[in-house]
């Protein structure tokens, strides 16, 4: 099961790298809706909307990043559950044979 | 394919809560550990993006404007222009934007979009290399399926809103960096020639100069603002390619598209690691060939 274990950690990592997206998306607050240092005045009118992106998309990425995990947890548990169901099966054989 | 009877038994789960750094063990098929990898914790790990500084161009930008300002504006409160000059003088000024933020910006999904694929093909090589050519039965098909159809959907869909946003940030750091730059260009020629027309303007000739001048530099102004405002509704293009994007994105990960009718479960059934039937369901592809 070496081969899933690993498998399950490139997905977790991928997990990882898909949720440290989601706290890094950027936003338009703060500062950057002052006047004179950062977005122009009219520019204010597409803020909400540029954010309404940024939100939805953090939100998307936060769902891909935890099925991620889960998966990868779900792989964890396979290989895990393999491994004791083949010593179990090994066990029973060697019980049968003289 | 043989299972040793000692396991690694630890292993780097991602997302669970950990402290100091943990490592990750990467086994060959048969369980033997080959190498291991420190992995940082999460919280500790560097921010995801890097972080630009701002060269300041857009502070200096308004250190050097304010003075011409105050040129320009006792001038045209001189030549008798007074209000609607002044509103239209702040009206250009508060529409000069800060170019590095967009730039930031369009830097910073870009490079989302990066990570993005990068993490896309590290499961989809993974898939490819590790599972494929060792695996096979229901568990095995399951995976492939879910990589090839599923996860890579999904990350394409996310890929898809940084590549437009990207390309939205760039277009406005260039609006808004011409802008700055044409409102900048417009005082500094206009100033010195106030300036002189309005310490003559004591004698009417000079006078009739300012006022005069004064309004070429207004119907200059009143231009600027509306060619930014026109900018700015060409930018609701851009806006609208990336709603589109959004919509795919929506309609891929939430119910019906909406996300307050909730997340799509998007996980690999649990039953691939179903105690029950864990050996039917992972077949080492070796085991055909025996």
């Amino acid at each position: 099961m070496g081969f899933i274990r690993k498998f399950a950690g490139t997905v977790g990592g991928s997990a990882e790298g898909v949720r440290r997206l989601k706290d890094a998306t950027p936003r338009f607050e703060g500062w950057t809706l002052a006047p004179l240092a950062g977005v122009p005045v009219v520019g204010l009118a597409f803020v909400h909307r540029f954010n309404a992106v940024s939100d939805t998309w953090s939100d998307a990425a936060g769902v891909l990043g935890d099925a991620l995990r889960r998966d990868s947890e779900t792989l964890v548990r396979a290989a895990d559950n393999y491994v004791a169901a083949e010593k179990a099966g090994k066990a029973a054989i060697q019980k049968t044979r003289p | 394919m043989s299972t040793p009877p000692s396991e690694p038994g630890k292993l780097f789960v991602p997302g669970q809560p950990t402290s100091g750094p943990k490592e990750l063990y990467i086994t060959d098929s048969s369980g033997n550990v080959r190498r291991t990898v420190p992995v940082a914790p999460a919280d500790a790990a560097p921010a995801s993006v890097a972080t630009r500084t701002d060269p300041g161009f857009f502070k200096n930008l308004v250190k050097g404007l304010n003075p011409l300002r105050q040129q320009t504006r006792s001038a045209m409160a001189m030549s008798g222009l007074g209000i609607a000059a002044l509103a239209l003088d702040v009206a250009a000024t508060l529409n000069l934007g800060n170019p590095f933020l967009y730039y930031d910006r369009r830097e910073h999904w870009k490079e989302m979009g990066g990570r993005l694929e990068s993490g896309r093909s590290d499961i989809w090589f993974s898939y490819f290399q590790d599972v494929g050519p060792n695996w096979q039965g229901h568990a095995a098909d399951l995976l492939g399926r879910r990589v090839r159809f599923n996860t890579t959907v999904l990350y394409e869909k996310l890929h898809g809103v940084t590549g437009e946003m990207s390309g939205a940030m760039h277009s406005q750091f260039k609006e808004v960096l011409e802008y700055d730059l044409s409102v900048f260009g417009l005082y500094t020629a206009s100033a010195p020639i106030l300036r002189t027309l309005a310490a003559m303007s004591a004698h009417p000739a000079g006078r009739v100069a300012l006022i005069s001048q004064a309004g070429v530099f207004v119907s200059a102004l009143g231009n600027l603002v509306k060619q930014f405002a026109d900018i700015s509704m060409a930018s609701e293009g851009d806006l609208n390619k990336v709603e589109q994007k959004l919509n795919d994105l929506r309609a891929a990960f939430f119910e019906q598209g909406d996300p307050a009718r909730g997340r799509r479960d998007l996980t690999l059934t649990p039953d691939v690691a179903d105690r029950a039937h864990v050996l039917d369901y992972w077949q080492p592809a070796s085991k055909e060939s025996q």
